[in-house]
C-alpha cells in the first residue's frame, strides 16, 4: 500500500472514531482495541511475552504488524513503546516481569508491595507530589533512572512507525491516576483504614498533589494539544471499593478537574472506567456533550450506562476477555452485533473488556472487528 | 448483652469499640462473650454490606477494628475458636498476582463467622492440596484476574481430583475476567460474581 493510501485509510478511521464521540452515526461502528501482548503474538506466534520486556523494539514491531494484520482496529488504546520495566512507577509499585520473577510467557503484572507510610503523606503535603514521587519510585521502590531514560527512547523510536503503519493511537496525554496511585502505593488494605482514620490528612495529600498535576496537564495539553485526554478512574474509587458519598468526598473533585481542564482546552476526555461503577454513572453528566468517552471493561452493566450516559457520551465495550479467550467465533460475533443494535449504533465504539487477553483465539478477534461491517 | 459494643462495632466506632472491649475484659466479662458481641456487629457490618451501605473500605475497616479488640482479648485465636462456621480455604492461583478479589472474599466471609485461611497470591497447586489436607474445608475459593492463568485453576482442580480431595470439597472461583464458561472450562462448581455470593453459597452448602 503506498504512503498516501496508508494515510488517507488512517484519516478515514481516525474520522469514524471522531463521528462516534460526537455522538453521530459513522459509516460503520469504530472499533477500538489494545491488547500487546495478544497482538505481538497475532503477527509471530512464536512471540514469548517477556520479548516485550527483553527485546521491547522488536516486539513492538511485531505489535504494529498484528495491528496492521487484523485490518479493523480504527483506533488503538493501548501503549506502543511502554517500557514495561517501569511502568509500575506510575501506580507507585513494583512491577513482577515474565522471564524474570514470573514465567516467560506470563504477563506483567504490578506488584502492589505497599512500601508507601503515614510519613509518606506529611512529604507530600511538605514538599509536594513530584519531590515526593522522584525520590520514592527511585530510592525505596529501586526504579534505576537510567530505566526512565530508556523509556523516552524507546518510546521516540517507536512513534514514527506507528505513524508510518497508518495506525491512530487513543490518547496524547493521561490524567487521574492519583487515587489509585496513593491506594497501589499505600496497600489497598492500609488506604482504605487511612480513609477512615485520617480523612482530613488524605484530602490535604490530594490537594497538595492536585495543585502540582494539574499545572502539569495544563502546560501538557498547551504544548501538545492532542484530540483525546485520557482520564483514568480505574479501580479503586469505583463501587466494589467505597460508597457513593466516599467518591463524591475524595475521587470525584479530582476526576471533575481534569476533565473540566481537558475540555476547556478544547481536548476531548477518555474515561478509562475498569470495575463497577453502576452507582456513580450519574456524576458524568456533568460534562458537555459529545465530548466524552466513557469505556467499560464489562463489570458496570453497559445497559446501564446506555441509559444514564446515552445521547451524552459515548459509550465504548465490552466484549468479554473470558469470550475471546474460551469463546467461539459465532459467541463473539453475536454479543458484538447485540452491542451494536442495542448501544449503537450512535455514539458507539466497539472495544474488548479492558485489552483483549493474550490467550483470545485469534479467530474469535476476527469475529469480533467483522461484526461491525455485518 | 452489650448492645453498646454491637452497635460501636456495627458503626465502625474504632474508639468506642476498644474502650468497651477493655472496659467488658475488666469486668472479668469472658472472652468468648465479647466476641459473640462483637459479632453480631460485624453481622450488621455483613448486612449493610449486603444493602449497598458498606462497601469494601468499611469492611476493611471492620476487620481491623475486630483483630485490634480480638489482640486485647489473647489475639486471633479467641476469635477463630469462636468462628460459627466452617474453614474456608481461599487464595490466588499460580502465576497471578493479584490480590484485591481474593483480599475482599476473605473479609468478607470473615465477617460473616467464617474460619478464613488466606493462601496468598501466586499460589501453587501443592499449596491447596496441603492446605485442604490439613484443614479439610467444604469449600474453598480461587481467585484469577487473568484469562492467561485459566489453565493454572484447570491444572489445580484436576490435581485435586488425582489426589482424590475433590469430591469432599466446593470450588468456587471469582475474579475480573470470570464467567461461567471459565467455570465449565476448568470444571470449577460455581463462579462468584462478589463477595456476598461466596457467602451465600457456602452457608447453603454447609447447612448453616
Amino acid at each position: 500500500m503506498s504512503s498516501s493510501t496508508v494515510q488517507e485509510l488512517k484519516k478515514e478511521k481516525y474520522d469514524r472514531f471522531k463521528e462516534a464521540l460526537k455522538l453521530e452515526k459513522p459509516d460503520v461502528t469504530p472499533v477500538m482495541l489494545s491488547g500487546e501482548p495478544f497482538f505481538m503474538k497475532y503477527a509471530e506466534p512464536s512471540a514469548k511475552i517477556s520479548d516485550l520486556v527483553n527485546r521491547p523494539l522488536w516486539a513492538y514491531e511485531k505489535v504494529i504488524e498484528g495491528i496492521q494484520k487484523l485490518s479493523g482496529v480504527d483506533v488503538y488504546a493501548g501503549l506502543i513503546g511502554s517500557y514495561i520495566q517501569v511502568s509500575g512507577a506510575m501506580f507507585l509499585t513494583k512491577m513482577k516481569l515474565p522471564g524474570r520473577e514470573l514465567p516467560e510467557d506470563a504477563l506483567f503484572q504490578y506488584d502492589e508491595v505497599g512500601l508507601m507510610t503515614v510519613e509518606d503523606y506529611d512529604t507530600i503535603i511538605d514538599k509536594g507530589w513530584n519531590a515526593f514521587y522522584s525520590d520514592f519510585v527511585v530510592r525505596r521502590l529501586g526504579y534505576k533512572p537510567e530505566e526512565f531514560e530508556k523509556s523516552k527512547e524507546l518510546l521516540a523510536a517507536m512513534m514514527p512507525k506507528v505513524e508510518e503503519a497508518g495506525i491512530n493511537l487513543l490518547s496524547g496525554a493521561a490524567s487521574g491516576m492519583l487515587f489509585d496511585a496513593v491506594c497501589m502505593g499505600r496497600g489497598m488494605s492500609n488506604f482504605m483504614k487511612d480513609l477512615h482514620r485520617m480523612p482530613d490528612k488524605i484530602l490535604e495529600v490530594f490537594d497538595a498533589a492536585m495543585a502540582e498535576m494539574t499545572d502539569d496537564l495544563k502546560k501538557q495539553l498547551d504544548e501538545a494539544k492532542p484530540f483525546i485526554t485520557a482520564v483514568i478512574p480505574a479501580n479503586h474509587a469505583s463501587n466494589d471499593f467505597i460508597s457513593r458519598k466516599m467518591f463524591e468526598k475524595f475521587a470525584w473533585p479530582m476526576y471533575k478537574t481534569f476533565a473540566d481542564i481537558a475540555i476547556d482546552r478544547g481536548s476531548n476526555v477518555y474515561f478509562h472506567m475498569d470495575s463497577r461503577w453502576d452507582d456513580n454513572l450519574d456524576f458524568f453528566l456533568d460534562f458537555p456533550k459529545g465530548r466524552c468517552i466513557f469505556d467499560l471493561d464489562g463489570a458496570t452493566d453497559i445497559y446501564k450506562v446506555k441509559k444514564v450516559l446515552g445521547g451524552r457520551m459515548c459509550i465504548t465495550g465490552d466484549v468479554s476477555p473470558s469470550s475471546l479467550a474460551l469463546g467461539t467465533p459465532e459467541d463473539v460475533y453475536n454479543y458484538s452485533t447485540k452491542l451494536i443494535r442495542d448501544i449503537g449504533p450512535e455514539g458507539f465504539i466497539l472495544s474488548s473488556g479492558c485489552s483483549i487477553p493474550p490467550n483470545a483465539k485469534p479467530e474469535n478477534v476476527e469475529a469480533m472487528v467483522a461484526a461491525v461491517r455485518g | 448483652m452489650s448492645k453498646k459494643l454491637t452497635d460501636a462495632m456495627a458503626d465502625l466506632n474504632e474508639d468506642a469499640v476498644l474502650e468497651e472491649v477493655k472496659a467488658l475484659k475488666a469486668k472479668d466479662v469472658p472472652a468468648l462473650d465479647i466476641i459473640a458481641y462483637l459479632q453480631e456487629g460485624m453481622s450488621i457490618v455483613g448486612k449493610r454490606f449486603e444493602e449497598k451501605e458498606y462497601f469494601l473500605s468499611e469492611l476493611i475497616m471492620s476487620a481491623e477494628i475486630f483483630k485490634e479488640a480480638s489482640d486485647i482479648l489473647g489475639g486471633t485465636g479467641e476469635a477463630s475458636a469462636a468462628s460459627k462456621y466452617g474453614v474456608f480455604v481461599m487464595g490466588t492461583i499460580y502465576d497471578d498476582i493479584h490480590d484485591i478479589g481474593k483480599n475482599i472474599v476473605t473479609t468478607v466471609m470473615a465477617s460473616n463467622g467464617f474460619n478464613v485461611v488466606d493462601l496468598g497470591v501466586d499460589v501453587p497447586t501443592a499449596k491447596y492440596v496441603e492446605a485442604i489436607r490439613q484443614y479439610k474445608p467444604k469449600v474453598i475459593g480461587i481467585s484469577c484476574l487473568l484469562t492467561t492463568a485459566f489453565d493454572n485453576i484447570k491444572e489445580c482442580i484436576q490435581t485435586l481430583e488425582k489426589e482424590g480431595l475433590r469430591k469432599d470439597v466446593k470450588i468456587l472461583i471469582g475474579g475480573g475476567p470470570v464467567d461461567e464458561a471459565t467455570c465449565k472450562y476448568v470444571r470449577a462448581d460455581h463462579v462468584c460474581k462478589n463477595a456476598q455470593e461466596t457467602v451465600e453459597y457456602s452457608k447453603k452448602y454447609m447447612g448453616v
